[in-house]
């Protein structure tokens, strides 16, 4: 029995686990408190679930209107409501008429009511999952571009890369909506599968590297001769979108804390990430981050470079001179790239820019460090030591920039509650 | 999800209950003993439940970590499910706070019933040091009920009640078990190894 609560209250989620629990000891439930968690996304349906428990209401927020939106989708799982309001109140016929399944007490709980109405919808949803599963639009929705990959839902495509396309996907397995990476078949002379063994190393950097501000990768495999690897997926966005409306001082800080300390986790694992920038950045939740794309990772002691030699990858705005120039890089290359992030966060504005990316390199390499403004001076000795052009005049290490910018922000955060 | 500990308490009823008398004593300490501890026959709770609730509730705070097991023979003037209800509800009060204690107390007869998931009649409860907790989240105050009379109320609320298929005896004979385990001391061996299955 898999089950999605929708409640804010972790206490009535316990409450209610209890009672799911008694009578199925294995059953999974998976929270969505609506505050933290946010909207559902349009394109999930909940096919990984029997059933979606849904509360009446949160604080700044109505069950009965996310019912109508929920409900209201194709496909969507069954959703039992959890109704405050005694039984055969108008409250309880609005929720039938918009499209639960069932409706039952939300405190209250009546535990057989609760356990037929799970009970009944698991039994629908099954028999409509097992009818869908044959239709022809499910053979289609398992359709990624010339892959056909089970278990996986297409939602949509969201980006076409030169080496792989990005979609939108539904994972049954992860009950949730996933980013799903998919290759096109692409094999060299020898017969290797060059795109595979990129998303394999991207894999194992994510299972060495336990550190909860790295993207979640869900599975690796191959279908119909494709490479495809399911990850997190941030409805959110990623740091360019948050950048957008700018940032304050204080939340800059946070963020950029938050990634030395990420990096600090990478580097002692032996691995470098190399490509820094906004679009690798995303956001879990709007103060919390995760690293991604490790499409460019290299662990510093493996012998075998996946990027072929004499070309250089990555971002030229993010790009720390030595790696610009082709030059042996250790992982103070990617504090000089959380520089440019800090600087282009405080100040909404990239520190190099040209019109061609060479110049951009040159400029690393050789333009005066940038400067704060006048309000943001006493930042500057933090970025000029994760911007310095020399890399042994940075730290020394992310743990020791993370220690610094902890240090700028706390300060930074006393000063503007004293004033 | 769930805590193995119940389902352990579950199971070695549903075992004992299945069992004539003279052999549950053994079959309880051979289940104590694949669980690493112990188990320990109390006897007859003479007094009625709700006294029965506080000696049980003591020998569990007070004994040391496993099972201790008792019968019981309440001849309530009210049957069914009314007796345990007073059982389980003093013993929920005192147990309450105390994360390591859990007190399963059941109907049984020379015909028990299943007990537990997917039955459909109350023929049992399963309290322990949360479920007081549990009522409150559900909305009840526990004084109030209880002078209103709706004890059953409250342990369906915070789901301590055990559902039968409604085929025991109407013999007023009982079965109490009482567990003094710390949390998650059980999950990672199962309910499953420790009854020797």
């Amino acid at each position: 029995m898999r089950l999605l609560l929708i409640e804010e209250d972790p206490q009535l989620c316990a409450l209610i686990g209890h009672h799911v629990s008694c009578r199925w000891p294995e059953a999974l439930i998976s929270a969505h408190p609506p505050t933290r968690s946010g909207v559902i996304p349009d394109e999930f349906l909940a096919q990984g679930y029997d059933a979606v428990l849904l509360a009446q209401h949160w604080p700044g927020g109505e069950g009965l209107d996310w019912l109508h939106q929920l409900a209201g989708r194709k496909g969507f799982a069954p959703v039992i409501f959890l109704a405050d309001a005694e039984p055969g109140s108008r409250l309880q016929e609005s929720a039938m008429s918009w499209g639960a399944f069932a409706v039952t007490g939300r405190k209250r709980i009546a535990h057989r009511e609760l356990i037929a109405a799970i009970e009944s919808a698991s039994l629908r949803q099954r028999r409509a999952l097992a009818d869908w599963r044959v239709s022809a639009q499910a053979l289609e929705s398992h359709r990624f571009g010339d892959a056909r990959i089970p278990g996986y839902r297409r939602a949509r495509l969201l980006a076409r890369g030169s080496t792989s396309h990005l979609y939108l996907a539904e994972s049954e397995k992860a009950g949730a909506l996933v980013a799903l990476k998919v290759t096109p078949s692409q094999r060299d002379e020898s017969g290797a599968d060059r795109s595979f063994e990129r998303f394999l190393q991207e894999y194992q950097i994510s299972e060495r590297v336990q550190h909860p501000d790295i993207v979640r990768l869900y599975e690796l495999g191959v279908a119909d001769d494709h490479a495809y690897l399911a990850m997190e997926y941030f409805p959110l966005g990623d740091l360019r979108r948050r950048m957008t409306p700018g940032l304050s001082p204080l939340e800059a800080l946070e963020i950029a804390e938050q990634l030395a300390e990420v990096l600090a986790a990478i580097h002692a694992a032996g691995i470098l990430h190399r490509d820094l920038k906004p679009g690798n950045v995303m956001m879990r939740t709007a103060h919390q981050v995760a690293l991604i794309d490790f499409g460019l990772a290299k662990q510093a002691a493996l012998e075998l470079d996946l990027t072929d030699k004499g070309l250089i990858f990555g971002t030229p705005h993010y790009m720390s001179p030595e790696q610009g120039h082709g030059r042996v890089v250790d992982e103070r290359t990617d504090l000089y790239s959380l520089g440019i992030l800090l600087y282009e966060m405080l100040t909404a504005r990239k520190p190099y820019v040209a019109d061609n990316p060479m110049t951009v390199l040159y400029l690393h390499a050789n333009a005066p460090l940038p400067q704060l403004p006048e309000p943001l001076m006493e930042l500057q000795p933090v970025l000029e030591r994760l911007l310095a052009k020399s890399p042994g005049d940075r730290f020394a290490d992310a743990a020791a920039a993370a220690a610094a910018i902890g240090a700028a922000r706390r300060s930074w955060l006393e000063r503007i509650s004293g004033s | 999800m769930s805590d193995p500990r119940r389902q352990l308490l579950l199971e070695l009823y549903t075992r004992l209950v299945l069992l004539p008398s003279a052999e549950q004593p053994a079959a309880a300490a051979l289940c104590a003993e694949n669980a690493g501890t112990s188990a320990r026959w109390q006897g007859v709770l003479e007094e009625p439940p709700h006294e029965s609730a506080v000696r049980i509730a003591h020998s569990l705070g007070i004994g040391p970590p496993g099972l201790q097991l008792w019968r019981a023979s309440w001849s309530s003037e009210v049957q069914g499910v009314a007796p345990l209800t007073r059982l389980a509800m003093v013993a929920a009060r005192l147990l309450a706070g105390r994360e390591e204690l859990l007190l399963l107390a059941a109907r049984c007869g020379r015909e028990p019933s299943p007990i537990g998931p997917g039955s459909q009649v109350a023929e049992g409860v399963l309290v322990d040091g949360n479920s007081c907790a549990r009522m409150a989240v559900a909305g009840l105050d526990v004084e109030t009920e209880l002078s209103a009379g709706r004890g059953l109320a409250l342990l369906e609320a915070a789901g301590d009640l055990l559902y039968g298929a409604g085929q025991a005896t109407a013999a007023p004979q009982f079965l109490v078990i009482g567990l003094n385990m710390a949390v998650g001391e059980l999950g990672a061996r199962g309910s499953a190894r420790l009854l020797g299955a």
